[in-house]
């Protein structure tokens, strides 16, 4: 039964791996993937040699540790928010609620955004500082605030599906355990420590070790469009995918850019299995594989 | 029971499928043999729009077919690509095995680094055996598409002299008294923006967004080496003059044209979310949000800019029409190694050079379904027929002999005396023909280009205020980036190439 499934594994992500060679080959269209020549590792040579590599790296990894984080302890609250709502009607329309900014393209949401903050005629702007006298900010023109900026956009829109899967795992724990612990006097927030945290533990793990993998990558159109390409942002919104997008539009080096694609992918590959390793020692159980 | 085996003859089933599915990829790439010499070839041409459906297009298909079967034995279907795919098409193109014969090069594409990859092929000995009337025709300016001594594109337009311009509405202009001269310089332009300011209110006199391009290269003469976007290959500055390679952003006609933004910004010249608005000048100036922009200029721009913004316009020459690298690179033929039959594609190529009425069929659609004739040359839009419902058009690609073809309204009879007489006036860039072949300086380039990114949107759209501050910070920038073993380079190549030269 798992046949069609593993087929599918086997076509669509085993089989495209040959393809990895050409970011050690010096890409010749007409010679094609086998024909053209090997030039070592000419090709990653960008992505370590300039100034720019250290931050574009700190802020691709930064972004992803720190909102793991916070993505975590917001996509629990709010699921465990949600499991404490009796009335089926409501909970499935803030399910929905939440769940729809994941699914809204990241360039409309840049345009959502830019409709807050846009210089001249933004909300923030127009509606809200100037009818109490403070002068309008240059949004776009301040590194220090998007940190900030960037997070609020990026939870607004993932918190929705991490928190489903967090309630789907919380209505899994048997209501026996929480009737226990009222009857012997916990409170709410005992309960939640006690109880409700340590048996969604399996869930937490897999969930970070899933995003570990995806570390060295970044939301292209959240880095790219949100900021809506500002140039004097680059220190803390450069990242390497929008490092790669930018420098290589002109001169189309497909070699190049599989060579980024194979460093993130390697990279996201050691941290899943050195973690899993990890974990392992911990807690036996919990571990992926 | 009877359910356990359905469901695993299904999943067996989709197995299956999918496996067969992948293996069909694989066959698409095989070639036909054992075809007659009789049967009449198919060449594949594309043709770049703005990506539209055209109605009518196999209909001139088929006009073109009357003649072409006739004279080669070939027969054409027009591939339709839109200008925003088109370079990701091209780059695709060998990838997926999908025949072209006849592939249009430049603009959003590099015959540099089409011809290096693979993707063309050379057509020297083609253009001799097949090719003569093209060849002849495009004398003047046959090295464009040469690549390490090798022709791997050949120019599409006989004509491609360009000068710089602006652009403006015509009717505003009239309404409000503008008269802008030629060769104006930054103050001409202030007192006109002044009076836009003025009289036109939520207009803004010069039409910039953080989606141009830099925009210096309409008050100073510039050839940009290959890389008319960010400049980020070095430049020469008077070309015609000059052969001296430098880095464009550490020059003072940089820095005063900066300040001079900053200006207009300041005076409200500008729009104030130029920097993040993400749109250009085009956008800007059809919405009525801006006045003026800078464009290429030769005589075909007129009619160009009418029907791209919906209104007629004025231009106004600032920089004289010369012959550069980039003005005979910017449309070009090759031909894909996906092409069957080369011979063919060459004998089609030629014929379209040739023959007056293909060159008319695919510049202008057939007459009486898409235009009429106002007199011999002259045409407008058919009856009942306008910009938004018209069934086929050209946009970008160029096809035939210029001298030959029917052009349209407002353009008069005048037309060809003029397009003579332009093209005649051209000089010659110094560096006309000269390529540069960036493969040593990659990794330099890729940094670069990142730092133009970061710095060249908001001092162009007037955003910055610390001018001299943010510009010692930008070039220092480009210097860590690699910017002078970039400029040396180049300078090297063009040095060597101009030895070659008699």
């Amino acid at each position: 039964m798992a046949l069609p499934g593993l087929v599918y594994l086997l076509i669509n992500n085993y089989l495209p791996m040959f393809g990895l060679q050409i970011a050690f080959k010096k890409f010749n269209y007409n010679l094609g993937i086998w024909g053209s020549e090997w030039n070592g590792l000419e090709n990653f040579k960008y992505l370590f040699k300039t100034k720019d590599a250290w931050i574009i790296t700190r802020n691709t990894i930064g972004y992803n540790f720190l909102w793991i984080i916070i993505g975590t302890i917001f996509s629990i609250f709010v699921a465990i928010l949600l499991n404490e709502v009796k009335n089926k009607i409501f909970k499935q329309a803030y399910q929905t609620a939440i769940l729809l900014p994941y699914l809204i393209s990241t360039v409309i949401v840049a345009y959502l955004v830019y409709a807050f903050l846009s210089p001249s005629n933004g909300v923030i702007n127009k509606s809200i500082l100037e009818p109490l006298g403070i002068s309008p900010i240059e949004w776009y023109s301040e590194p220090k605030l998007w940190p900030f900026i960037l997070t609020i956009v990026n939870q607004w829109k993932g918190i929705g599906f991490s928190a489903v899967i967090y309630l789907s795992a919380l209505s899994g724990i048997s209501d026996e355990y929480y009737e226990a612990a009222m009857l012997d006097g916990a409170t709410k927030w005992q309960q939640i420590k006690m109880i409700t945290l340590p048996l969604l533990k399996p869930t937490i793990i897999t969930l970070t070790i899933l995003s570990l993998g995806n570390i060295f990558r970044s939301d292209f159109g959240l880095f790219y469009q949100v900021p809506m390409n500002s140039g004097v942002l680059f220190d803390v919104t450069n990242t390497i995918d929008t490092y790669v997008y930018r420098g290589l539009m002109q001169s189309n080096d497909v070699a190049m850019s599989s060579a980024a694609s194979f460093y993130q992918s390697i990279v996201g590959f050691i941290c899943v299995i050195s973690v899993n390793a990890i974990i392992k020692k911990i807690s036996k159980e919990d571990a992926i594989f | 029971m009877a359910r356990k085996s359905f469901s695993k003859k299904l999943a067996f089933l989709c197995a299956t499928l999918m496996l067969t599915a992948s293996l069909s990829a694989c066959g698409s790439k095989s070639k036909e043999t054992a075809k007659t010499d009789e049967k009449p070839y198919e060449v594949v041409m594309e043709i770049v729009t703005m990506g539209q459906e055209m109605k009518d297009i196999s209909a001139v298909e088929e006009a073109i077919n009357k003649i072409s079967l006739k004279e080669i034995n070939c027969t054409v279907k027009l591939l339709n690509v839109g200008i925003p795919d088109h370079a990701q098409k091209t780059s695709l193109l060998t990838a997926s095995g999908t025949k072209v014969d006849l592939l249009l090069v430049g603009t959003t594409t590099n015959v540099a680094s089409l011809a290096t990859s693979g993707v063309l092929n050379p057509i020297d000995d083609l253009l001799k055996s097949n090719g003569k009337d093209i060849l002849t025709l495009m004398d003047k300016v046959k090295t464009a598409g040469v690549v390490n001594g090798k022709t791997y594109a050949i120019s599409a337009d006989a004509y491609p002299a360009q000068g710089r311009c602006l652009v403006f509405s015509k009717e505003i202009a009239d309404k409000d008294s503008i008269v802008v001269p030629e060769n104006a310089t930054y103050s001409d332009l202030e007192k006109v923006f002044q009076i836009i300011k003025e009289k036109e209110k939520g207009m803004y006199g010069w039409g910039i967004g953080n989606g141009s391009l830099t925009s210096i290269d309409n008050f100073i003469a510039i050839d940009s080496l290959g890389d008319s976007a960010k400049m980020s290959n070095g430049v020469v500055i008077n070309p015609t003059e000059n052969t001296k390679v430098e880095n464009l952003y550490a020059t003072n006609e940089y820095k005063e044209y900066i300040t001079k933004l900053k200006e207009w910004r300041d005076k409200g010249y500008i729009q104030p979310d130029a920097a993040t608005s993400g749109v250009n000048g085009a956008d800007l100036l059809k919405t009525k949000i801006a006045f003026m922009m800078g464009s290429g200029y030769d005589v075909t721009q007129e009619q160009v800019w009418n029907r791209n913004l919906g209104f007629p316009v004025n231009l106004v020459k600032t920089l004289d029409q010369v012959y550069s690298t980039k003005t005979v690179q910017e449309i070009m033929w090759g031909i894909p190694v996906t092409s069957e039959k080369p011979e063919k594609a060459m004998d089609f190529l030629n014929l379209m050079y040739k023959d007056a009425d293909i060159a008319n069929l695919l510049n202008n659609g057939i007459e009486g379904k898409e235009y009429k004739k106002v007199s011999d040359n002259i045409i407008t839009y058919a009856d009942g027929v306008d910009a938004k419902n018209i069934g086929y058009s050209r946009l970008f690609s160029k096809f035939g002999d210029t001298m030959k073809v029917k052009q349209w309204q407002p353009a008069t009879e005048d037309f060809y005396k003029n397009l003579k007489s332009f093209n005649d006036g051209a000089k010659n860039t110094k560096t006309l023909g000269y390529i540069f072949d960036p493969t040593n300086v990659k990794t330099e380039i890729t940094a670069i280009s990142n730092v133009i990114d970061k710095y060249r949107p908001a001092f162009e759209t007037g955003t910055v205020s610390d001018i001299d501050g943010t510009l010692n910070k930008f070039l220092s920038e480009l210097d860590t980036a690699g910017m002078k073993k970039v400029v040396e380079e180049n300078q090297k190549q063009l040095d060597t190439w101009l030895k070659t030269q008699k």
